[in-house]
């Protein structure tokens, strides 16, 4: 793939988790501002309640996606600044992408926990 | 009450030593030894430049000092090194302006040292060789052996003028962050260069040159830093170069972007004399030339 599709998608990641991110701030630490408390946005069971709600479940999984994408392209940019020969180079990018890969199925594998236990937490 | 100079009193006041500023050079002697710094006193009078300090030291104080130089006037590209921290043209550096005692003088960062203030261009030219610096269009014959010009308006050429304006001195090459960390980057000087042969209308290889530096340590490792603008001598801006060639790539990969290439201008249409002209009157005075 050419560097400039990976660098590309980096920046439209970038954007988009401006938007999603901003709104998970705002739902988690402004929500006062919406006439819920804050510690009622962070209490177990309404904590238990979002993860059981399909729509909370896809926007928190494309969010994941988007910000580990980001993240490990940032990280992979970074190492491959320094003097690496050129096989290390790709080694690293595979390195990167598979820790990126496992987080993100660690995430989803939660977030189908969490909405598989509907029953049980709500 | 005023008065007024003459020109003697003016070459008096250019010949006069306004004060003595110490030259710390950092001395390598290309063996391989760790380098050393050495202090000269200059005399420096009004109008003195860094690389007159280097001369006047050449002459009168240590003639093993070594720095490269040539056309003593920004032009040439050939004395840059690191005065006083900063990256620029000893040519080009008046001492009292720099306003200290003491001037620290080094080759350049960021290239290996040959000896004292030489440093070893070769990377910088190897980068800029890797961008094709020429125009390449399909009618080889038609470049080789030119009959008539390329059309291109005057908005056509400003859009990339500044991009000529480059002496490849190698400074900004030595302010780049990213250089420092990684020696592979392409570099500001090739991307400037790039970005002008992208926009030049006549150039015809548009396609290929989205793809020279679209790689891992292509245009896309510059951070934006601007260091290379800030200490171009000649006013380039070598960021804007990048960030332009970002944007052509871009554009050409994701939005199949193409570039509008500029074809010879028509054949000029010899003059016809109209009839019934009157002829001008007779010339009153000779031409002296």
């Amino acid at each position: 793939m050419k560097e400039s599709r990976g660098w590309f998608l980096f920046m439209i990641a970038g954007l988009l988790l401006f938007v999603l991110l901003g709104a998970h701030l705002i739902g988690m630490h402004l929500s006062s501002l919406f006439g819920i408390s804050y510690e009622k946005t962070l209490s177990f069971s309404h904590v238990a309640e979002r993860s059981a709600n399909v729509a909370f479940t896809i926007f928190y999984l494309i969010l994941l996606a988007l910000a580990l994408f980001h993240g490990s392209y940032g990280v992979r940019a970074i190492l491959l600044e320094l003097p690496w020969s050129q096989g290390r180079e790709r080694i690293i990018t595979w390195i990167v992408a598979g820790i990126g890969l496992l987080f993100f199925g660690y995430g989803v594998w939660a977030a189908l926990a969490a909405l598989g236990q509907k029953g049980v937490f709500v | 009450m005023s008065r007024t100079r003459s020109l003697s009193d003016i070459d008096i006041q250019m010949d006069k030593v306004i004060r003595e500023v110490t030259f710390r050079i950092l001395r390598y002697n290309g063996t391989g030894e760790p380098p050393t710094e050495r202090d000269y006193t200059v005399p420096v009078k009004r109008g003195m430049t860094v690389l007159d300090g280097l001369l006047y030291i050449k002459e009168n104080l240590d003639g093993s000092v070594s720095f490269r130089y040539s056309c003593r006037m920004g032009v040439c590209g050939s004395c840059g090194m690191i005065i006083n921290g900063k990256p620029a043209l000893a040519c080009q550096t008046q001492i009292l302006d720099l306003d200290r005692d003491v001037i620290t003088l080094r080759p350049m960062d960021n290239y290996p040292n040959i000896k004292d203030l030489v440093p070893d261009l070769t990377n910088l030219f190897e980068k800029h060789r890797r961008i094709k610096p020429y125009i390449i269009r399909p009618d080889r014959q038609e470049l080789d052996h030119p009959t008539r010009e390329y059309a291109q308006s005057p908005e056509e050429l400003e859009a990339f003028l500044q991009f000529t304006y480059c002496i490849k001195c190698g400074l900004c090459l030595s302010a780049c962050p990213t250089v420092a960390t990684d020696p592979q980057f392409i570099g500001p000087q090739a991307l400037g260069q790039l970005a002008r042969y992208m926009i030049d209308n006549r150039d015809a290889n548009f396609d290929e040159r989205c793809d020279l530096v679209d790689d891992v340590h292509g245009v896309w490792r510059c951070h934006f830093a601007g260091a290379c603008t800030e200490v171009c001598p000649k006013g380039v801006d070598p960021a804007l170069g990048a960030q332009l060639v970002k944007h052509y790539i871009l554009k050409h990969h994701w939005f199949g972007m193409k570039k509008k290439v500029t074809q010879l201008i028509p054949e000029t249409v010899s003059g016809t004399r109209r009839e019934g002209i009157p002829e001008p009157p007779p010339r009153t005075v000779e031409s002296t030339t």
